[in-house]
């Protein structure tokens, strides 16, 4: 019974001791341990979030570029259209330079003949023509300075004012 | 017409309205005469402007009038257009006279051009036929241009005929120009 009794106290206080030990140890583990791993949770913690808004800052970042890289193809797009219609448009005018070139150069041609025949027109008018009423003139007063023709004339004349 | 010539056609009607019957032919032609010369060179007219004495001005205007043969009813125009500083009128004044006489004796002046001298028959000829050709009666003068070649040429102021080696020369000439235009 005694042993059964001292067993039982024997039990409780060992019951008792070991909650003093543990509270012991749990009071020694609080003032010295916990902090320590609180702060080392809490670092590791933060070293988390500041990893995952680092993941969220370059996920961000990988869309802006993916945008960006969207946005800069299609400059390119644009930018190639508008190349090629600026090389179209410069075979275009280069075309066209080339035709009026031709037209100048027929117009050229024309105003040259047309010159041409002017200055022919121009030497008949000034020198052959006169030359020629001059010639004509000296042959006619060569011809009535016969007084029968001139006569001849006259009267073919008068006769017809009759 | 501008004002000029208006107020020298009203002293013309005015002289010829007075003085028609005393313009003869041969008038007419001392008119003409004075017109040509004076048209050429009027500093005449200007001296009969210079305040001269009464009786120097009467003695230069009687010695203008005796130097072209005109008439002396002229002497009172003349005197007329001095004391009115209208002197410089009396060329065109003449002209507008030649004008006036020919529609007041329905005649026609014809200056008739010959190549070679025509005697009166031949005149005679022609006169009619421009007689014929105006539908009026004519006055002539006659001159002898060799220029024409061989021909005639009469000239009116309405009028042209002519029928000269000169005038088909020009007209070649014409034609050959325009061609070469």
């Amino acid at each position: 019974m005694w042993v059964e009794s001292n067993s039982i106290v024997e039990i409780i206080f060992k019951f008792i001791n070991f909650l003093i030990i543990l509270f012991i140890m749990g009071y020694f583990f609080r003032k010295s341990s916990l902090p320590g791993i609180k702060l080392a949770l809490q670092d590791k913690l933060n070293y988390i979030v500041s990893l995952r808004d680092k993941i969220k800052f370059n996920s961000t970042e990988i869309e802006k570029l993916d945008f960006d890289i969207e946005k800069n193809k299609h400059e390119i797009k644009n930018l190639d259209d508008k190349l090629s219609n600026w090389n179209n448009s410069c075979i275009l005018q280069k075309e066209n330079e080339a035709l009026s070139a031709q037209k100048i150069e027929i117009l050229i041609n024309d105003k040259r003949v047309f010159q041409q025949e002017n200055f022919d027109k121009f030497i008949a008018k000034k020198t052959v023509i006169p030359a020629v009423i001059k010639e004509s003139e000296a042959k006619l007063v060569a011809i009535f300075k016969d007084e029968k023709k001139s006569k001849k004339y006259m009267n073919d004349l008068l006769g017809f004012m009759k | 017409m501008n004002g000029k010539d208006k107020l020298a056609s009203r002293y013309a009607q005015a002289f010829v309205n007075l003085y028609a019957d005393k313009i003869t032919e041969s008038e007419f032609f001392n008119i003409m005469q004075a017109h040509d010369i004076l048209s050429e060179d009027n500093d005449i007219l200007l001296l009969l402007e210079f305040p001269f004495a009464k009786e120097d001005k009467k003695t230069f205007i009687n010695k203008f009038l005796k130097k072209f043969s005109l008439i002396e009813e002229f002497f009172n125009l003349i005197v007329m257009l001095i004391e009115t500083n209208r002197i410089v009128l009396f060329v065109e004044i003449l002209e507008f006279i030649l004008w006036e006489f020919q529609d007041y004796t329905k005649k026609i002046y014809f200056d008739i051009t010959a190549s070679d001298t025509l005697n009166d028959s031949e005149i005679y000829t022609i006169k009619r036929f421009l007689m014929k050709l105006s539908n009026s009666d004519i006055i002539y003068k006659y001159r002898v241009d060799k220029k024409l070649i061989v021909g005639l040429r009469a000239l009116s102021s309405n009028f042209l005929w002519e029928y000269s080696a000169y005038a088909k020369l020009q007209k070649v000439k014409r034609a050959l120009l325009e061609e070469s235009l």
